[in-house]
């Protein structure tokens, strides 16, 4: 497999982000955009002055090219807060924004990992609306706090996204 | 009250000394957020109101603070956390409710030791009361799984996420069955005998294992069990090869083998939630006949529940007001032994009705109507209940 990471050092901005979470999120990438030879290029959130540097924590957007440097997507790494723990999801987009996989990468505690849930999470999917946890998306009964937390942190990577293509930051 | 302040003494000083690691000055607020990826605090509580209802007697109703429980949890390390809740029952009974060490060993298996809950049912696990509908705890959580039922143990838990399933395995202590008298009763079954970590003993160390399936969107299926001996004190210090002495401790101790079976599913503004327990029971011929209890041969329950947000469809109301209905039975004599004669007062349905307003996801206000009758009663007896639930 062949997968090729550039800009790195912007990987370091990301404190926390274990080189297994990094795999795994390789992984995801590759299977979705079904290409083992992709490039990433980090989207740096620091100049984006339109974002709150609250909303830029724990976010790291990626561009996602084949290997003729044609644009695949785009893919958003990130945390949400569980009820003992932190645990660590992707957000993949195509070119046109639409999510199209949201995949939880490393879920530590065995409280809430109902989250994990393929099925449960393909609400996200192609799904414009402003998520509403228990209402437009489905509660999850006794994972509460995970999924609220990782409802939250989707609505903010679509708000980042979109500020990202209004502020044509996205290239 | 001095256990209490000592406690909190504890905490507060265990705060500090986490505080010392770092040379720039911080209040412990700004200590605490800027730490927020190794310790966690939270905690729940209820206040409960409790007013039985009668046409001839007059009855006072009663006012508690059911429950306070405040939650910590430490990141030694990405692989290493310690959680551990400590609760105050009726403001003037201290629990350590959960302490244990979890280590992470792969991505699919957890170590976990310590005082650990018991994986059996929603309840015991999920107890937080903005969880669930109802100011009280449904009845078979007390009489069947006498929840919050914790034990000391150690064991494996672990979620995979391909196969959308979580387990989780444990040896743990068991219930104390007898200690130079008999505990354990027909009226509430197992309950007595919680030993919940303190002094604990143990005789013969139990086996509890439960597992759920979460790969339909909403949906959470649970299946568990819990296999053992109760504990007898009649054990200790009496010689192996004695067949007398270990035939007499023999008919101190009961079997127990508990099975349950639980689901939950939410779609759109509707929840819904069922549970059974079976409990089979051996040995309690010799029990009863040895401490002149009355525990049966068996006991069942279930609960199914239904409620709805009806907010649900207004996207600008941000609090959810769930009216619900659960009907639930229990039977602690659902088979006894020969010569026994079953209590009909030990067989209860329950209707229980009310509503609940969430005015955040932590904090809930509630109202239901419990209608109790036992096989011996002619009429329901009615309790109307009022609460004040949080969690954070």
């Amino acid at each position: 497999m062949k997968i090729l990471s550039i800009f790195i050092p912007a990987f370091i901005l990301f404190g926390g982000v274990s080189d297994k979470v990094k795999q795994k999120a390789n992984k995801a990438i590759t299977r979705y955009f079904e290409t083992d030879s992709f490039t990433k290029k980090i989207i740096l959130l620091d100049d984006i002055s339109e974002l709150q540097s609250d909303e830029k924590e724990n976010k790291v957007v990626m561009h996602i090219f084949d290997n003729d440097s044609k644009s695949l997507g785009y893919a958003v790494l990130s945390k949400g807060k569980g009820r003992f723990d932190y645990f660590d999801f992707i957000v993949i987009y195509n070119n046109n924004l639409d999510v199209k996989k949201v995949k939880v990468l490393e879920y530590t505690s065995s409280r809430g990992a109902e989250i994990c849930s393929h099925n449960w999470l393909k609400q996200f999917v192609d799904n414009k609306q402003f998520h509403d946890y228990g209402k437009n998306i489905d509660a999850l009964s006794g994972a509460t706090m995970s999924a609220e937390s990782i409802v939250n942190e989707i609505n903010l990577i679509n708000k980042i996204m979109l500020t990202l293509k209004f502020t044509d930051s996205l290239k | 009250m001095k256990k209490i302040i000592g406690l909190f003494s504890l905490l507060i000083i265990a705060l500090g000394l986490f505080a010392q690691e770092n040379d720039t000055p911080k209040n412990m607020a700004e200590d605490l957020m800027s730490r927020e990826s190794k310790l966690t605090i939270g905690g729940y509580g209820s206040i409960d109101f409790n007013q039985p209802l009668n046409s001839n007697i007059r009855q006072n109703g009663t006012l508690d603070v059911h429950r306070m429980v405040l939650m910590f949890g430490y990141k030694f390390n990405d692989r290493t956390q310690f959680v551990t809740e400590i609760e105050l029952e009726h403001v003037k009974e201290v629990f350590v409710e959960q302490a244990f060490l979890d280590y992470k060993i792969n991505d699919f298996i957890h170590f976990r030791g310590g005082l650990m809950l018991i994986p059996m049912g929603i309840i015991n696990q999920n107890h937080e009361p903005t969880t669930f509908n109802g100011v009280e705890r449904p009845l078979i959580d007390g009489a069947i799984a006498p929840t919050t039922w914790r034990e000391i143990g150690a064991g494996f838990t672990g979620n995979i996420k391909e196969a959308s399933l979580k387990y989780q395995l444990y040896v743990v202590n068991g219930f104390n069955g007898y200690n130079g008298a008999g505990i354990l009763r027909g009226k509430d079954g197992l309950r007595k005998g919680r030993q919940k970590g303190a002094e604990s003993f143990m005789s013969s160390p139990n086996i509890t294992a439960r597992v759920d399936y979460y790969g339909i969107s909403g949906l959470t299926l649970g299946v568990s069990g819990y296999f053992g001996n109760t504990q007898s004190t009649m054990y200790n210090g009496i010689n192996k090869n004695d067949e007398v002495a270990n035939a007499v401790a023999d008919s101190t101790v009961v079997g127990i083998s508990m099975v349950g079976l639980d689901a939950l599913y939410n779609i759109g503004g509707l929840h819904l939630r069922g549970q059974y327990y079976f409990t089979g029971l051996s040995n309690t011929d010799q029990y009863n006949k040895k401490t002149g209890k009355d525990l049966g041969k068996t006991m069942t329950g279930f609960y199914v529940e239904a409620g709805y947000n009806v907010f649900n469809s207004f996207q600008n109301i941000k609090t959810e007001l769930i009216p619900f209905v659960r009907y639930q039975s229990v039977n602690t004599h659902a088979s006894v032994t020969k010569g026994m004669t079953a209590n009909d007062s030990y067989k209860l349905n329950e209707i229980a009705f009310g509503l609940g307003w969430k005015m955040s996801k932590g904090a809930m206000l509630k109202a239901d109507m419990q209608l109790l009758k036992s096989k011996s009663d002619d009429d329901y007896k009615k309790t109307l209940n009022m609460g004040i639930a949080i969690w954070f």
